[in-house]
């Protein structure tokens, strides 16, 4: 099972993820020469720029000023869940054994820590949702189920690395969880990952452009 | 029941119409929103109404277009009659929501969609149902016959001469530098507001001219989802440009005019650059300049002493670019400036954009519920006067100052600069008469 | 018959070296040099790990083209994987650092021989780096 799930199971999962996405914007870049040509009318990395640029610094833009705990919270839990995957010490090792190169490592310690945050900011968010009414009217089960996917690889991975509770199962649901959150990501909202960047570059240069306005 | 109730719902062209707006934008943005509810505390709709989670404009997408596409048009009336209550009763196309989605997703957009495709199914509040008949019959949302505007020019020219000598209303002159365009309301129930601006005009020495026909820069088209029709006024008024060779098409002090002139228009009649074919400016650009170069003079003793404060007009300011313009005229003007917060850009709507004005009185209720927002963003500044470049602005503003008791008065820049201007010698006219102009702030607009 | 062999060879390597074993059966790696372990030590049945493998499939000293100088009935006693294997990798020397080199000796070898479908030793962290 770890042998499948670490070889051709993972080669599936990164091939669709990447494959995924690449598709996903070559389809959308199509599909917007044919029926959005209004995009490039006022196309301007400037204001594309500086429209991403404001989302991406914490308390960037007038909205997240609006709710700076949850804007906070949103930050840390992106940060996080980018950083730790790429950067253990763990994961590393066996791209380092596989293919002899791999990113820098960060102390178990410190990806210990930002799991934790991962897991809390995850909670955090749930009940967000639960709790707010305009959030709540729009949240349907498949965005729980999105944020729980999202959480599983990290509560497993924890649980493995503290060696709690049975190490083979949480390890192979550890492995399973994150080549189906791979798998997901470039079909659902989670697409955001890239379109991120393109629908904020097009609200920027939209806004930017001819008028000047701020899109944050 | 009624004969249209009986006619079936033409899923074919629903079909049709989200077939031809499914690009790479709207599938964008309806997959990636991630229902955080950001946008809700942008919506004035949602801050008026006790945050109405309803109101919230994720909410209002996902109610509307999203269930649009799910259903793949296949929709009967309830629905239809539902979704119009939220595109036209729960949204002014403000675009503030814009700003505070992390995607920057484009809700307004969306929302015109939808108009549009209610609009297909003649489902439109009457309002807008009757003026965009009027454009489609007679070119403006107001079905003046030209003769009756030109008329109404000469009127006004000839009227105002006694106060400025030389005075004139140029029609149609060929190769004049501004083309002066108008809000139909203004020929057919408030002709003193061309008179003002023939007045500045005139004052400030600029070679301008009204055109007979595309004089009519609004577009209610715009906002009932017509586009077809839509195009109509704009392509009269390119039209007309390119044909007296103007430089530049002057918009009235109204929002949505210069929204659908500068930026949307384009758009409407085919222009695959987005760009109109003769540059588009707002009066306050010009009446800026004019203060700014020493065209237009102030004297100082008619200064406002009053505060105060400036209500930016969505299609102006945030969907138009001008906000600092207005902001820079209003030294000349007044010695107590309160702005309100938030402001510029990031203003809220005043609650009558988006063709709410015009919707009728069966909005109305509505229409106020939801200002309360722009009264109390009036009442903290403590202003006894609001500018506003924006003839929806000043009638929605007027209606909250009697709904919520504000006690401030409306006015628009063109009332407070032909008020306060001084008129140079050449301008004076020769005999004294002795008659006085009805104050030009009263029953005026801007 | 190659385990036959081989216990016969490792009978021998015991009858003669018999300190061969001192650790006998379980012994705590712990890499020379190396500070701040990031995980708890492998407990290394070593052993269990000569009765089925070559001591100098281990106790290696490739050439560069992979050829290994030691065969397998040398002395090998107090031969330690930092001898050649520095903590961090020395550029220009074609060696694993030493945490690497561990990674590599013990995993390396149980990927080969679950591909070659014998039964062998674990692969993920923590079946090796068990807490307590």
């Amino acid at each position: 099972m770890y042998e499948f799930l670490t070889g051709p199971a993972l080669w599936a999962a990164f091939i669709v993820f990447f494959g995924g996405l690449a598709v996903r914007i070559a389809y959308l870049y199509g599909l917007s020469m044919e029926r959005d040509r209004v995009f490039y009318n006022h196309m301007d990395s400037k204001w594309a720029l500086k429209s991403i640029g404001h989302w991406i610094i914490p308390l960037g833009s007038a909205s997240m000023r609006q709710q700076p705990i949850f804007s906070i919270v949103v930050f840390i839990f992106h940060i996080c869940l980018l950083v730790v995957p790429v950067f253990l010490f763990a994961h590393n090792m066996l791209w380092s054994e596989s293919w002899g190169v791999s990113p820098w490592s960060m102390p178990d310690a410190v990806a210990d820590v930002m799991t934790m945050l991962v897991l809390a900011s995850g909670v955090f968010l749930i009940l967000r949702r639960i709790a707010r009414p305009e959030v709540r009217i729009l949240t349907s089960a498949w965005d729980y189920t999105l944020l729980i996917l999202t959480l599983l690889p990290f509560i497993t991975g924890f649980l493995a690395y503290h060696q709690w509770g049975s190490y083979e199962t949480l390890l192979i649901l550890h492995i399973l969880s994150a080549e189906v959150l791979l798998v997901v990501i470039p079909f659902s909202k989670l697409a955001h990952v890239v379109l991120f960047f393109f629908s904020r570059a097009f609200i920027g240069f939209e806004m930017g452009t001819r008028r000047g306005a701020r899109a944050w | 029941m009624s004969e249209e109730i009986k006619k079936p719902v033409n899923i074919r062209k629903i079909k049709e119409l989200l077939d031809m707006n499914d690009g790479a934008r709207v599938r964008t943005w309806l997959s990636i929103c991630s229902r955080c509810g950001l946008c809700a505390e942008s919506c004035f709709f949602y801050l008026a109404n006790n945050k109405d989670p309803k109101l919230s404009p994720a909410y209002k997408v996902k109610a509307t277009l999203l269930e649009l596409y799910r259903r793949k048009g296949e929709v009967d009336y309830d629905f239809l009659n539902r979704t119009r209550e939220i595109v036209w009763g729960q949204c002014t196309m403000c675009k503030r929501c814009s700003q505070f989605c992390p995607f920057g997703i484009d809700v307004a957009t969306m929302i015109s969609l939808v108009r549009t495709i209610c609009e297909s199914q003649g489902v439109v509040p009457e309002g807008l149902a009757r003026t965009t008949e009027n454009i489609r019959v007679s070119g403006n949302q107001m079905a003046m016959a030209t003769e009756d505007f030109v008329e109404t020019c000469s009127w006004m020219a000839e009227e105002t001469s006694e106060e400025i000598a030389g005075l004139d209303i140029p029609m149609d002159v060929h190769g004049a530098k501004y083309m002066y365009t108008v809000n139909p309301r203004e020929p057919m129930y408030y002709p003193q507001d061309i008179a003002m601006a023939a007045k500045i005009f005139t004052v400030a020495e600029e070679s301008w001219t009204m055109p007979s026909t595309g004089w009519d820069c609004t577009n209610l088209a715009m906002f009932s989802g017509n586009r077809a029709v839509a195009a109509i006024p704009v392509k009269a008024m390119y039209d007309k440009a390119i044909e007296l060779g103007v430089e530049k098409i002057v918009i009235t002090e109204c929002g949505h005019a210069f929204r659908s002139a500068a930026f949307e228009g384009p758009y409407f009649v085919g222009r695959r650059d987005g760009k109109p074919p003769v540059p588009v400016i707002h009066s306050v650009q010009v009446f800026y300049e004019y203060l700014r170069d020493g065209r237009i003079k102030i004297d100082p003793s008619k200064m406002l002493e009053e505060p105060v404060t400036y209500q930016d007009p969505c299609n102006v300011s945030r969907n138009g670019g001008l906000w600092e313009e207005g902001r820079k005229i209003i030294p000349y003007l007044a010695k107590d400036f309160r702005d309100m917060n938030p402001n510029r850009d990031h203003n809220h709507c005043c609650g009558g954009g988006g063709g709410f004005i015009p919707m009728g009185p069966e909005y109305k209720a509505r229409r106020m519920a939801s200002g309360r927002i722009k009264a109390e963003q009036i009442k903290a500044t403590g202003a006894k006067i609001i500018i506003t470049p924006c003839h929806n602005c000043f009638d929605q503003i007027n209606d909250l100052v009697k709904e919520y008791k504000l006690g401030v008065k409306v006015v628009s820049f063109k009332d407070l600069i032909t008020e306060m201007m001084i008129i140079p010698e050449k301008f004076q006219p020769v005999e004294n008469e002795e008659e006085m102009e009805d104050a030009a702030g009263e029953g005026t607009e801007g | 018959m190659a385990f036959g062999q081989l216990a016969l060879a490792l009978l021998m390597v015991a009858f003669f070296f018999s300190p061969v074993f001192p650790q006998d059966d379980v012994m705590e790696l712990q890499p020379e040099g190396v500070k701040n372990f990031e995980r708890p030590l492998v407990k290394f049945s070593h052993g269990k790990h000569a009765q089925v493998i070559n001591c100098s499939r281990c106790h290696h000293d490739y050439d560069k083209y992979g050829n290994n100088a030691i065969k397998g009935e040398e002395d090998v006693e107090g031969r330690h994987c930092a001898e050649c294997h520095e903590v961090k990798p020395v550029k220009g020397q074609n060696r694993f650092g030493l945490i690497d080199a561990f990674h590599m000796q013990c995993r390396g070898c149980h990927e080969r021989m679950r591909a070659e479908d014998k039964t062998a030793g674990p692969l993920a962290c923590g079946e090796c780096h068990v807490r307590k």
